[in-house]
């Protein structure tokens, strides 16, 4: 029984929705159930209109059915490797959710691309755990270095909840890169740094709104290339109570919404005719407001640029990076219930994200220590070989198996003791994947040049 | 976007009663009014405007591009040095500001050494390299000593002078005087970003509003006194305790009003741009001086840790030059069971570790933390690793251990000091040797 204000419909029927709410007919149950033509008697409204209504509705609704053909991965294809499929955002509103899941690779050029099978995909959400100074971080700059190099359109946005993202090294690497592949130092460019954005955040909250923003630029982008309106046509699901208090509030900051304001200052009129009374000199204030904005135009419309400018770039956001996500949810970890809800409407929200608008969701996680010699003590008869089994470590992803479901991808960063037992090597393993990727761990090493392949892997 | 209302930064009372008159959702608060929710709800008015605020209003959330990070990163001193040739080279010049730095080694290897050096150093004025601000000594132990204070800030006065001369041989053409590590990072950019440098490298127009002098020892013996008399109500307390504290300081201010540039201020002294003058400062520089720059809490239990972190915001923003924020032995009381609490130690942890990464993030500062080393049985082999576990080892972005190691080639089998770097984002992992003399840490 959903809400039919829940729909998000393309049409603008919210006059047809508010008659329907006055013969109580608020859920699309309702809607659908009910006879067209004593509908419409009732209503005084034309038939199509109505019966348009409700095709849309079950437009929305409906579910396509697809053949295993269109859903063959082409993204091995060495060709579209070569050229990273920059996906027209018009078609793909057009097509239901799964026929345009022609994913795209980023390869993140370092020996971890084997586990991935060539790298990460659209779509998908990955996940890198280990512990830490492994090279789960220098991993993510390798792969947010060759996507930017390789795609002169794509951006990134990277969510720092340790503040340890280090643009110098990101510019070390992608420095030591163009060398090796001989390019050219026009080719060194400086706006690959532009097109990589930083949040930082401390807190799931946070996070979660720069999730919301972001989702909120790409839905706008989308109507905006599809209906060519104006812009802040993505900011529709704002009330007007909204509009009311940004005005009061910010004047000058929350620009995008001047537009939007001009033609609904009627309707905000009678908003306010219907308050009370004392809100009647904070209106007269507004109106000051905005006559004294009309004035500060000029300034106005740089802000307003830049403000485009921020909105443009998020639009064509490939890739979002969490770094660590264990970090934001374990303060959670006490309050249980709650805990799992925010965990699991998190992940949702990532992968909606990931589908939804075509982008790349690489998450890192750290990794808790588990004894599993409990069982085993029971068992063993033989007190001696016990001690030695309960003090057997293993090192597991954080978040435990709820999380466990969420990314689709899944690595892991450990370390072995050499044969000398002097020295500590990283290796990375799979431990997840809906591909059949390699399942011999890969051996890597940290260097000026970002993550690379081990050379003296024979001599332990 | 599909949101439940549970997944909003909303309290467990005012998300209960949304719940019960029907609002599971974002999409169902959509249209409503302030007073319109709480007609319809129990929510007071204050109650409404909280949850449409946090619900439905768009928020400006601040980003930075890499481009903007870049600059950053090459033209603002971002590191404190340690004074130390090696230390300095394996940590990139110094331990960053905005980051956690973690220090954990072997008892008597010198962490406290290091720690208090460190609150020195950042004293130390923009022409020489340093940041010139002050420090926070959070001390769990009672290790901290007035007497090694001042030992140690008259090394580094010693070195302060050496580096000045540096300075001074490097710079005689030129007007401005910089230190070493500046003129390097100045090298490798391009001339057209070495004027924005210059810019900004001359110090701002820092005025210090008022000389505190909080004399440690005296500190000391206050809160002690304080501490053992309350020992049950504690957390009610302290901050009680913090408000009393902040009058005694406000009263010291006004009595060095009074007095008017008696003592000798480093930080007054910021903004000298004539060569003679800093030459006379440095020639100036006396332990007393650097002392007076110390903020020093003495904590006994975690009721105490908890509450000192909470008020961290305050203090902070109260005193917007500090630099730095020691806590020597965070893991002290972290890494015992609450004995008799039923807390679960792991969110009492990651929040404490959270809040001194934002405090670190918003105000500009450096969080050097201090851990415990404990043993692990691994693959039958005993390895020493930093305590608190692998959950809080993700928190520091920099991590510095200390260790002694047998000299094989000296005779009389002396043990040699090696800090190691075993996790940085910047710098690979790399070791040295270090000294710890009468006059800090070499």
């Amino acid at each position: 029984m959903e809400p039919l204000k829940s729909l998000n419909l393309a049409i603008d029927d919210s006059d047809l929705i508010h008659k329907l709410e006055t013969i109580n007919i608020t859920t699309i149950h309702g809607i659908i159930k009910c006879d067209v033509p004593t509908l419409c008697n009732k209503l005084g409204v034309e038939e199509e209109k109505v019966s348009s209504f409700i095709e849309d509705i079950l437009n929305t609704l409906r579910c396509y059915d697809i053949r295993g053909v269109d859903l063959i991965d082409h993204s091995t294809d060495l060709e579209k490797r070569q050229q990273p499929n920059l996906l027209s955002t018009k078609s793909s509103t057009l097509l239901p959710l799964s026929k345009k899941s022609c994913a795209t690779v980023f390869a993140t050029e370092t020996p971890i691309d084997e586990l991935l099978s060539g790298g990460v995909r659209t779509g998908e959400h990955t996940e890198f755990s280990g512990s830490s100074g492994l090279g789960k971080t220098q991993t993510c700059f390798c792969l947010v270095e060759s996507l930017l190099r390789n795609d002169p359109k794509a951006s990134v946005v990277w969510i720092d909840t340790t503040n340890s993202f280090s643009a110098s090294r990101l510019k070390e690497i992608h420095e030591s890169k163009c060398l090796k592949k001989n390019l050219k130092e026009k080719d060194l460019k400086c706006d690959i740094y532009d097109r990589i954005k930083v949040f930082k955040a401390f807190d799931v909250f946070e996070v979660y709104n720069i999730l919301d923003r972001i989702s909120d630029c790409l839905s706008s982008g989308l109507q905006k290339m599809n209906s060519q309106t104006t812009f802040g046509n993505g900011f529709e699901e704002l009330q007007q109570q909204d509009i009311l208090n940004l005005i009061l509030q910010e004047p000058v900051e929350n620009l995008h919404f001047q537009q939007k304001e001009k033609g609904s200052k009627n309707g905000l009129e009678e908003e306010i005719i219907k308050e009370k009374e004392d809100e009647k000199e904070t209106k007269n204030g507004m109106e000051f407001e905005i006559s004294k904005k009309e004035k500060e135009k000029g300034k106005v419309k740089v802000k307003e640029k830049e403000f485009q400018n921020d909105f443009e770039n998020l639009i064509s956001t490939k890739l979002i990076i969490i770094d660590s996500v264990s970090v934001l949810l374990s303060p959670l970890w006490g309050r249980s219930q709650r805990f799992h809800l925010i965990m699991d409407s998190f992940a949702r929200s990532l992968k909606e994200l990931a589908i939804k608008y075509q982008m790349a969701v690489l998450t890192t996680n750290s990794v808790v220590e588990e004894r599993n010699g409990a069982i085993d003590q029971k068992n063993q008869p033989n007190k001696q070989s016990t001690f030695k089994k309960s003090n057997i470590i293993h090192l597991n992803p954080a978040l435990g198996e709820f999380w466990a479901t969420q990314p689709s991808v899944r690595i892991m960063f450990t370390t072995k003791l050499s044969l000398t037992k002097k020295t500590k090597i990283p290796y990375a393993c799979l431990i997840k994947s809906p591909r059949c990727g390699q399942i011999k761990p890969v051996f890597f090493s940290i260097t000026e040049k970002g993550v690379e392949e081990r050379e003296e892997l024979y001599n332990f | 976007m599909y949101r439940a209302i549970d997944t909003f930064d909303l309290s467990k009372h005012i998300r209960k009663i949304l719940k019960n008159s029907g609002f599971y959702q974002r999409l169902n608060l959509q249209g409503y009014t302030t007073t319109k929710l709480s007609e319809e709800t129990e929510l007071t008015i204050e109650e409404a405007t909280q949850v449409l605020e946090a619900v439905c209003k768009p928020k400006k959330i601040p980003f930075q591009t890499g481009t903007k990070l870049l600059q950053n990163e090459r033209t603002k001193i971002k590191r404190i040095f340690t004074l130390s040739s090696g230390l300095d080279e394996i940590l990139n010049g110094g331990i960053a500001l905005q980051q956690m730095t973690e220090i954990s080694g072997t008892p008597g290897i010198g962490k406290t050494n290091l720690c208090i050096q460190l609150c020195l150093t950042v004293q130390l004025p923009d022409f020489l390299g340093g940041v010139g601000g002050k420090a926070i000594y959070v001390d769990t132990e009672g290790s901290f000593s007035k007497k090694r204070c001042n030992e140690i800030s008259q090394g580094v006065i010693e070195k302060a002078k050496e580096l000045f001369e540096k300075c001074k041989k490097e710079n005689n053409s030129k007007h401005n005087v910089f230190s070493i590590q500046n003129k390097q990072k100045i090298s490798d950019e391009n001339n057209s970003i070495q004027d924005g440098v210059l810019d900004r490298i001359i110090p701002e127009n820092t005025h210090v509003e008022n000389q505190i002098t909080k004399k440690i020892t005296q500190k000391i013996r206050e809160e002690t006194e304080k501490d053992e008399n309350n020992t049950k109500e504690i957390e009610m307390e302290i901050e009680n305790k913090k408000e009393n504290d902040d009058e005694n300081e406000k009263e010291k201010e006004n009595e060095n009003e009074k007095k008017g540039g008696e003592n000798f201020n480093i930080l007054d002294l910021q903004n000298i741009n004539n060569l003679d003058e800093r030459e006379i400062f440095i020639n100036n520089l006396d332990p007393e001086s650097f002392s007076n720059n110390i903020y020093y809490y003495r904590i006994l239990n975690i009721y105490e840790q908890l509450s000192l972190n909470n008020s961290l915001k305050k203090i902070l923003t109260k005193d917007p030059q500090i630099k730095i924020i020691v806590i020597d032995y965070v893991s002290f009381f972290l890494r015992q069971s609450f004995g008799d609490t039923n807390w679960n130690k792991y969110p009492i942890v990651s929040t404490y570790a959270q809040n001194l990464l934002k405090m670190a993030n918003t105000f500009n500062v450096a969080v050097v933390v201090v851990n415990h080393l404990t043993t692990t049985i691994k693959n039958d082999q005993s390895e020493l690793i930093p305590s608190l576990g692998k959950s809080w080892s993700q928190y520091p972005s920099e991590k510095l251990l200390l260790f002694e190691q047998h000299d094989y080639f000296a005779i009389n089998s002396k043990k040699n000091r090696i800090a190691y770097l075993s996790k940085s984002s910047i710098k690979k992992k790399s070791s040295c040797q270090f000294q710890v003399s009468l006059n800090g840490v070499d």
